[in-house]
């Protein structure tokens, strides 16, 4: 929490816009293509599936698991990125 | 598996009903959702576990009492053995209860409230143990006060009496040790619950089920055939087989009895005594006198007052080891902490005192060596031993006495002579240095001879004296006594004379002087020329550092007073060329026709408007400065001479600009009335739709309050930090603000004192327009706030504009 990646302060630096699925925190190449393939091309359908989620950190961890087998660091820090993202913006 | 099956409604309201904070069920959530009430219901199944902790605690507990007991068992009497042998299931049964009781007042110290009620659970403990006892002295019929005693044992009475009247027919069979192993368990597993104070009627209830079940088992898989229902058989014992001991039972009944023990202790209470044993027959007087002490006490006091009790039985001696032994693991329990914790006071304290000690010792030392090193120098009076004395011999002529040699004959009194000088040199020389005074250090021989003639010593012979001591003295520097010339009036600067030559030169005019260049000094002496030293060297040193910061300031000063008056002079300046201009634009309104004719000023005229009148004198200078400084590097503006009146002014003339001089000029002008604001682009009151009915934190952000591009000056930041403040106003107490300089968006951070100023700030800053800016608020978590800016906890007093003006909020819309 209290160092934060650079990609994260990048992601939360802006409106995320159109950006790919690749520019959340977290999210890298191999997990980016699964979510491609299962849907979530872009950062604002990972987003949406958040706030469908009411924001709860636990099943979207969980989802991240199951969508696309992400650890334990990887959906923490994406959660995070969307959240702190949704703090600023949303 | 049903679960997969389930409707997404159904799914939902499932979840609702585990309380769970359920968001719309759609195809990518859906998985997630199933997977979170399976284990909402697993976790909710699984509730029971506090059941099985408490078993497995007590297991934990029994393990160790076994442990404990195989220990005593090796001590116990051949007597103890062979009644375990008749009857192999009490005696753990009891030691370990016993155990239990001596080990719970020190696991359980912090809750001793268990320990003031349960005088019920205890007595049975000690009933059952002074019944076994007692057994131990008699013979295998008095099985049947076993029997009382293990009916007297609460629950799990039932199982024992059972197992004892077996015992007594069939005298123990090798299938019924394991059962009564397996009975074991359920019984103290009970008693550890009500130990605890955990005890609530549904555990008794249960726990008495699963003995009740066991029970059961027990005589259905052994004694089908002779042995009626459990219960009968228990009633059967207890009218059969009860004792006095019964009535206490009754008297101290606690919850942590079940409803079983009370029912079978209300029975038996009804019968008569029927025991033979006399040390059994105490009354339940005793026990109630005793009882007190069990509860003001711990299992210390408890055992005590058993072993006063039954002090004559002959198994005493197992009581007392027992309870002695209980009585030392509680004395090595408690008092080695105590001890501990005296012993770290003890050694904090130890520390300091011998680092206090130690520090004395040193400069004790320190002391004793400085004395050491003063006082060494005592040599003097010791003259004639090791002393180089040049004694003149009859027979040799070449040596006059007086001149390189002394007479041993007056070698005595030219000590002598020494000895009494020293002293007064001594005191001369001291006073001299010690006390200033204007007395010289030295004796000259004159003074010397007058000193020491008396009627007794003629003057001719203290002359000779003196001559032969003199040329000791230069024989013996080591004494301390220089001679020296004292020709040139003031003694001290006199040379020391050395050799015998300059000694006889200088004795022809009479000028030698005796003194002592180096006295040994008193302490008084030492210590007021020494702090005369230190305090000297002290004021100069302070001198010195006054001096420099003097200086410093001084030049703090003028390099402050320098700027002061450049700013004064722009200000000045720019005033004259606002005052000029402005003079020259309304010339120009006035006659458009281009007249140049008025569009200049006469300077002292300027002068006089922009100066009060009592300030002039004051600002001479400055005005001069301005006006040179304009005269230089101003282009606008002209310097010429013109009549004005008839008579001939030095005034200054606007000289006519193009366009684009014009409209920076106007952008000066706007810039100069920037940082204020201009009015709510959008209602922000309470109620609309731009405001939050309460706010959710103490910390605000605000954009676009700057454009950090665009600021220029000094203290920009001060200016926005006093336009947030002002808009506030009075009632809102702001705590912490700070600009983000780097922001793009101009952000200003702000933390107010709470959650409602906070609000008010909203509402009074969102959708405002300032300096050409829409100003938007967001609200900002405390955390993250003071993640950012960590200085921010430490801000507890509200914060002030900067000014009273209310620059801010002087526009005009």
């Amino acid at each position: 929490m209290s160092s934060t990646s650079q990609k994260h302060k990048n992601f939360v630096a802006e409106p995320m816009g159109d950006k790919p699925v690749t520019d959340l925190a977290g999210v890298g190449e191999v997990l980016g293509r699964r979510l491609e393939a299962a849907g979530f091309d872009k950062a604002y359908v990972v987003l949406g599936q958040y706030l469908v989620l009411k924001k709860d950190r636990e099943l979207f961890q969980e989802w991240m698991k199951d969508a696309c087998s992400a650890n334990a660091k990887q959906s923490s820090d994406c959660y995070q990125c969307l959240s702190d993202w949704c703090e600023e913006f949303l | 598996m049903s679960l997969d099956t389930l409707s997404d409604a159904e799914l939902r309201s499932k979840l609702m009903e585990y309380g769970y904070p359920v968001g719309p069920v759609t195809q990518t959530t859906r998985k997630i959702l199933v997977k979170k009430l399976k284990n909402l219901m697993e976790s909710r199944s699984g509730t029971g576990s506090r059941h099985s902790l408490a078993a497995r605690y007590s297991s934990e507990d029994t393990d160790d009492d076994t442990s404990s007991t195989t220990s005593k068992k090796k001590k116990t009497t051949a007597n103890t053995r062979r009644q375990t042998l008749a009857n192999p299931m009490p005696p753990p049964a009891v030691v370990s209860s016993g155990v239990n009781i001596s080990k719970n007042p020190v696991k359980d110290k912090a809750t001793p409230s268990e320990f003031k009620d349960p005088a019920a659970p205890d007595y049975d403990n000690s009933l059952q143990f002074t019944t076994r006892t007692i057994t131990k002295t008699t013979h295998k019929k008095y099985t049947k006060t076993n029997k009382i005693s293990t009916v007297n044992d609460g629950l799990e009475t039932g199982s024992d009496s059972d197992v004892v009247e077996e015992v007594t027919k069939s005298y123990s069979p090798p299938k019924y040790l394991s059962s009564v192993g397996k009975l074991h368990e359920p019984r103290t597993y009970e008693h550890n619950i009500s130990d605890q104070d955990q005890v609530s009627k549904s555990y008794d209830s249960k726990s008495r089920s699963v003995h009740t079940i066991k029970d059961n088992k027990y005589n259905d898989s052994l004694f089908d055939s002779n042995i009626s229902p459990i219960h009968s058989v228990n009633e059967d014992a207890c009218t059969k087989l009860d004792t006095n001991q019964r009535d206490p039972l009754t008297n101290y009944d606690t919850p942590f009895l079940s409803e079983f023990t009370r029912r079978l202790s209300s029975r038996s209470s009804v019968n008569l005594p029927t025991s033979s044993l006399s040390s059994l027959k105490s009354p339940p007087s005793r026990f109630t006198s005793n009882l007190p002490d069990l509860k003001e006490k711990d299992s210390n006091g408890h055992f005590s007052s058993l072993r006063s009790l039954y002090p004559s039985s002959s198994s005493s001696r197992y009581a007392t080891s027992f309870t002695d032994r209980s009585r030392e693991t509680m004395n090595r329990v408690f008092k080695p902490s105590s001890t501990n914790r005296e012993d770290i006071r003890n050694n904090h304290n130890m520390v300091s005192v011998i680092l206090v000690v130690v520090l004395a010792l040193f400069f004790g030392f320190l002391a004793i060596i400085y004395m050491g090193l003063g006082g060494k120098t005592e040599t003097f009076p010791s003259l004639s031993t090791d002393s180089n004395i040049p004694l003149c011999f009859v027979g040799d002529d070449r040596e006059a006495p007086g001149a390189s040699c002394v007479m041993k004959e007056n070698v005595d009194s030219v000590l002598q002579l020494l000895k009494r000088l020293q002293p007064i040199l001594t005191k001369k020389a001291v006073s001299m240095i010690c006390d200033n005074s204007s007395e010289t250090p030295y004796l000259t021989d004159s003074e010397i001879m007058q000193m020491f003639t008396s009627n007794k010593v003629t003057s001719l012979e203290v002359k000779q004296d003196l001559q032969n001591a003199q040329l000791l003295v230069i024989m013996n520097p080591k004494w301390g006594i220089s001679l020296i010339d004292i020709s040139d009036g003031n003694g001290n600067s006199g040379d020391v004379l050395d050799s015998l030559d300059k000694l006889f030169s200088t004795r022809l005019s009479g000028k030698v002087g005796m003194v002592i260049m180096n006295p040994e000094l008193p302490m008084q002496c030492l210590v007021k020329n020494k702090l005369f030293t230190i305090f000297s060297s002290l004021l100069i040193v302070s001198f010195g550092l006054l001096a420099a910061t003097g200086i410093q300031k001084l030049f703090v000063w003028y390099i402050r007073y320098k700027k002061n008056v450049e700013r004064e002079v722009f200000k000045l300046v720019s005033d004259i060329i606002n005052m000029v201009e402005t003079h020259h634009q309304n010339a120009a309104v006035a006659s458009p026709g281009g007249t140049t004719q008025e569009s200049f000023l006469a300077i002292n005229h300027v002068r006089d408007n922009l100066i009060a009148p009592k300030d002039r004198k004051k600002m001479a200078g400055l005005w001069e400065k301005a006006v040179k400084f304009l005269d230089e590097n101003e282009s606008r503006i002209r310097r010429e001479v013109q009549q004005v009146s008839g008579e001939e002014f030095h005034v200054w003339r606007w000289l006519p600009n193009n366009s684009l001089n014009k409209s920076s000029s106007q952008n000066f002008v706007l810039n100069k009335k920037s940082k204020v604001w201009q009015g709510q682009a959008f209602e922000t009151m309470e109620g609309s739709a731009n405001s939050l009915t309460c706010s959710p934190t103490p910390c605000l952000k605000i954009r676009h309050m700057f454009d950090a591009d665009v600021e220029f000056e000094d203290d920009w930041e001060t200016k926005v930090q006093d336009a947030i403040l002002e808009k506030c106003g009075e009632g809102v107490k702001i705590l912490h603000i700070r600009v983000d300089r780097g922001s793009r968006e101009g952000c200003v951070y702000m933390k107010c004192m709470s959650q409602d100023d906070a609000g008010k700030a909203y509402r009074a800053l969102h959708g405002c327009w300032f300096d050409g800016h829409l100003v938007t608020v967001k609200y900002l978590r405390l955390e993250r706030y003071y993640e950012r800016f960590p200085d921010a906890r430490r801000c507890t007093t509200p914060l002030k504009p900067s000014n009273n003006q209310r620059l801010s909020m002087q526009a005009d819309y």
